[in-house]
């Protein structure tokens, strides 16, 4: 088990430093770059840093901002180029051919049992491993190498629920982490004598005279060359070069040099006896490799497709270097085009990006476990992409449901969800009494709304043309049937609740900093909130509406202005909810 | 008038808004015949990973069949059977007795021309209705969307229960709404708040944020109808409960809601046997008879689910030959399947054949775009303006 104390500082990239608020002293350090055929300076302020902590790592804190216009961003990108020290993965462990093959002689009923131990023994590795991992992430302590992992990882997917041994793709994760900002090449290399992938894409089965070209064909369309770039004659020559490629029962890596088909393949135009190795070589030769690979990352760190010129630019500076990916890297980091409008604060987060920048903002204490099991929730299990294609990045993640889930996370992680208004609790008892009540307070809030809402955009969105006696009636048959707590948990929401933990509730002081930095007024106070908890700037039109609402939930309270965030037990609940609707904007799903 | 038109006409009267609050009304268009063609619903079903059609439908009555499957080959003795040469798998119980009520069509042969092995690029030549793939734009019932129902507003048009909707739902005018849990489809913060959600934007915006904002007021809106119509619908279809069958009665009921969802999507997983494929496909063919029986019989419930199309696809077969690992690679030409009451049971197309190959691949001689066309123009459109091409519809619904 893995906690995240987020309290404590991020090893490397964090320095305590006075917030100055919002707009304060920003300090428009633009620097010269001195980078490879650079001439224009990126440009820095507090917006780019943001967006570089963004895409280079998994969100900034207001410390990492304030730590980085100082230093100014030839020194950061050097920093996060070096990495820093990740503490050791968790112990895990490879299953013996004994555990194997015990149980061969039990009955079948006490051998399922024995099965159904296994499974959930290796699940549990691999959530500890996958905890360990986000873990990192959170710290931020190698930030740039797991965010090109997270890259890799959806690039050079591999389902667990296949594979089924958590030890194979725990390695093949470990392989792709080593290598995450060293070479393609070494990658590509050490992918296909990969256990997991070899098990994944069926090279087991790959022998001379009865190939299976599951691994070739994804080797050149989604690890190498891309969709169009070669021939089906190609995939079948590709296939037997990787004839032999196995592995054995336990998950270790095996060539089987009787299963190689040794004749001679003509693989893009070239012949000979090939084997992996040389087909490798082939592939990295090839353009469309080199644009490949570099589109891929441009794409994913830049949340856009490349122009054309981009591709080709950078592709060239790929091969040029001989796929290392730091220098790629670099003149990436440093190019002002990375910084260019279109860019900053434009791509949809991912959910594991999406729940890490939140935690990371919000400095929230929760066990990294249950971030996976949330990614999953949202779309985002790691180690079980959805098909060998990885994940869809992009607006593609949000979808009208996504958009409730994910909100809904951060709403049970925040401990703002009230389970009783929607759900029936176990043990409650009186449902029919309780929902008849509940039913008439519905009436009272909703009406409530309605009446504040003609100054709130959005807020009568249902229908315009509705009357208010229309509305009224539209109103009590929807409070009639949907407001009605569901007799059953949905199973998405329990499973959450449990990985959180009985009793669970945030170690969270949401108002501290403000009263510290005297932050006074509805509109300060959600000013600072959507700075601190957005990955982008916050729209002037969202600080209103949300003024606007904290300022009817305080007067709710009986509560002034000035004495709002002094009374803490009052007013921590409300900058929870508070926290709780900015999470769950639309504008929290960019960075 | 069934249940649910009476009520929605009940409370028409009552709150006076029910129906006029409803946009899908506002856009209707009525081609040929005059046939009402606005109470119909299309439900699209995708067998993720390419489905083997020689498994599926087999064709036992063709020697060579012995000689390309072996580890995969389906006993003949269990089949139903179609005729004397064709029988569907074992497993396929209802579909057969279905197929013998004249309640299902069997599209023999389905495929297009330099038929893609990739995934990925086949999924979404069949998305688009184009052999360009996404090059070429939206998803092909995007543009039915366009066509048909262009002045409609309502969220959920169309709609996909599930993770990740497919391409062919993609459009900047009539994206669909989407959802996996239907029982969580809300937001679960502050009622007060729920107002502040999203600020001006929508679906067609020019930036991701407006866009996003979009996507939030769709959520809102389609949030209480389709919870709504989930909780009170009450069933006893037969679900087996394999984890496409709550999504399956969540289509259902969001049908007999008569929320004015015109295509419904639902994805099932794992067709994708390249190893191990009789045990693996057996199951598949399990769940797939259960559930889809589970999920006609809901249907017939209801005036709204008799008047509802259900196409079944995949996007290619498999390799005629078994590869070394006991199944099957990537291929070609495979199977649609049409069920419910609009359909004219039969089998289309002809089964393709196994020495004959294009490569190593059945011969396609059914363009899946006559398919789509016959469910473009059931459902009131024309064919020519929604998939900029005329295509002679395959006979089986209408």
């Amino acid at each position: 088990m893995s906690a995240i104390a987020c309290a404590a500082l991020s090893g490397l990239l964090l320095l305590p430093l006075a917030y100055q608020g919002p707009g304060a002293a920003v300090r428009d350090a633009t620097q010269r770059a001195s980078g490879e055929g650079l001439t224009r300076p990126v440009p820095w302020t507090r917006r780019h840093v943001e967006h570089l902590f963004n895409r280079a790592g998994f969100g900034a804190r207001e410390g990492d901002i304030q730590w980085a216009l100082k230093i100014g961003p030839e020194a950061l990108v050097d920093q996060l180029l070096d990495g820093g020290r990740s503490a050791p993965p968790p112990h895990y462990e490879q299953g013996r051919v004994e555990d194997l093959d015990r149980g061969n002689d039990l009955p079948r009923a006490q051998k399922r049992r024995l099965k159904a131990e296994w499974s959930r023994a290796d699940r549990e590795q691999l959530a500890t491993y996958a905890g360990w991992w986000i873990d990192r992430m959170v710290r931020h302590d190698d930030p740039l190498r797991d965010r090109m992992t997270l890259l890799w990882h959806g690039v050079f997917a591999t389902e667990h629920r296949k594979v089924k041994r958590s030890f194979d793709v725990i390695q093949q994760h470990q392989l792709l982490r080593e290598n995450a900002i060293e070479n393609y090449g070494d990658l590509l290399r050490g992918i296909v004598v990969d256990p997991a992938m070899i098990d994944y894409l069926d090279n087991s089965k790959n022998r001379k005279g009865r190939p299976n070209e599951n691994l070739a064909r994804e080797l050149m369309e989604l690890f190498s060359l891309g969709e169009g770039h070669y021939s089906e004659q190609d995939v079948k020559e590709v296939a037997r070069a990787l004839t032999g490629h196995s592995r054995d029962r336990i998950g270790n890596y095996r060539f089987h040099q009787n299963h190689h088909d040794t004749g001679r393949k003509t693989v893009l135009g070239e012949t000979g006896k090939f084997r992996a190795g040389e087909v490798i070589d082939i592939l990295l030769e090839q353009t469309a490799c080199s644009r490949y690979v570099a589109g891929r990352i441009l794409a994913f760190l830049e949340g856009v497709e490349p122009d054309e010129l981009r591709l080709v630019e950078y592709a060239a500076h790929l091969k040029l270097n001989d796929y290392e990916l730091r220098p790629f890297l670099r003149k990436l980091m440093l190019d002002p085009r990375f910084y260019r409008d279109e860019v900053v604060g434009a791509r949809v987060s991912g959910p594991i990006d999406y729940l890490v920048g939140n935690v990371r903002r919000l400095g929230l204490e929760v066990d990294s476990e249950v971030l996976f099991q949330a990614g999953g929730e949202l779309g985002q299990q790691l180690f079980n992409p959805p098909s060998v294609k990885g994940w869809t990045e992009g607006e593609a993640w949000i979808t009208t449901g996504s958009l409730f889930t994910r909100g809904n996370t951060m709403g049970l992680m925040l401990g703002t969800v009230e389970l009783s208004d929607h759900f029936v609790m176990k043990g409650s008892g009186r449902k029919d009494r309780d929902a008849a009540q509940r039913r008439g307070e519905t009436m009272e809030s909703m009406e409530d709304t309605s009446m504040e809402g003609s100054d709130m955009e959005g807020a009568d969105m249902e229908d315009e043309a509705m009357t208010d006696g229309e509305m009224m009636g539209e109103m009590a048959m929807i409070g009639a049937v949907e407001d009605e707590p569901l007799d059953k948990m949905p199973k998405d929401i329990s499973r959450l609740l449990g990985a959180l933990g009985e009793g669970y509730s945030p170690s969270l002081n949401l108002g501290l900093p403000l009263r510290r930095r005297g932050v006074v007024g509805d509109e300060r106070v959600t000013a600072h909130l959507l700075e601190n908890l957005l990955a982008i700037e916050p729209p002037p039109d969202t600080r209103a509406r949300l003024a606007r609402w904290l300022a009817h939930e305080r007067e709710r309270l009986g509560l002034s202005e000035e004495e709002f965030l002094a009374r803490a037990d009052e007013s921590e609940p409300l900058l929870r909810r508070l926290a709780h609707l900015i999470l769950s904007l639309p504008e929290a799903q960019l960075g | 008038m069934n249940r649910r038109s009476f009520l929605t006409a009940s409370l028409g009267a009552f709150g006076g808004a029910s129906l006029l609050a409803n946009p899908a009304t506002a856009g209707l268009r009525l081609w040929g015949t005059g046939d009402r063609t606005d109470d119909r619903t299309l439900v699209l079903i995708q067998l993720d990973g390419g489905n083997d059609g020689i498994s599926t439908l087999v064709p036992y009555g063709d020697d060579a069949y012995y000689r390309v499957r072996k580890s995969t080959k389906v006993e003949p003795k269990a089949l139903h059977r179609i005729d004397d040469f064709v029988g569907l798998h074992p497993h396929l119980k209802q579909l057969a007795r279905r197929y013998g009520e004249g309640e299902v069509a069997i599209v023999q042969g389905v495929g297009y021309p330099n038929s893609n092995r990739s995934h990925f690029m086949s999924r979404e030549i069949w998305h688009t209705a184009d052999l360009r793939g996404r090059a070429a734009g939206h998803g092909w019932v995007g543009r039915l969307c366009d066509t048909a129902w262009s002045d409609s507003t309502l969220p959920e048009l169309t709609v996909h229960v599930g993770e990740n909707p497919p391409y062919s739902l993609q459009s900047p005018t009539h994206p669909p709404i989407v959802f996996n849990s239907p029982d969580s489809y809300r937001w679960l913060g502050d009622r007060s708040a729920a107002g502040a959600l999203a600020g001006e934007g929508d679906r067609k915006g020019a930036s991701v944020l407006e866009r996003l904002r979009g996507v939030m007021n769709d959520a809102q809106a389609s949030s209480r109808r389709v919870l709504r119509a989930i909780r009170e619908y009450e069933t006893d279809a037969p679900y087996a409960g394999h984890k496409y069958a709550q999504a399956l009665k969540g289509v259902a009921a969001l049908i007999d809601a008569g929320l004015g969802s015109r295509v419904l999507s639902v994805t099932m997983g794992g067709f994708d046997t390249h190893a191990h494929q009789k045990g693996a496909h057996s199951d598949l063919m399990k769940n797939l008879d259960r559930e889809l029986h589970a999920f006609m019989t809901d249907l017939e419930r209801s005036e709204a689910g008799r008047n509802t199309l259900v196409v079944v696809f995949s996007e290619f077969g498999r390799r005629v030959q078994e590869n070394g690992s006991g199944g099957t690679d990537h291929g070609k030409a495979g199977l649609m399947f049409a069920l419910g009451k609009p359909v004219k049971g039969g089998l289309y197309g002809e089964y393709p054949s196994l020495t004959d190959l294009e490569g190593q691949d059945l011969r396609h001689n059914v363009d899946f775009r006559r398919a789509y066309a016959t469910a473009i123009e059931w459902m009131g459109a024309r064919t020519e303006d929604v998939l900029g091409e005329s295509w002679e519809p395959v006979p089986f619904a209408g």
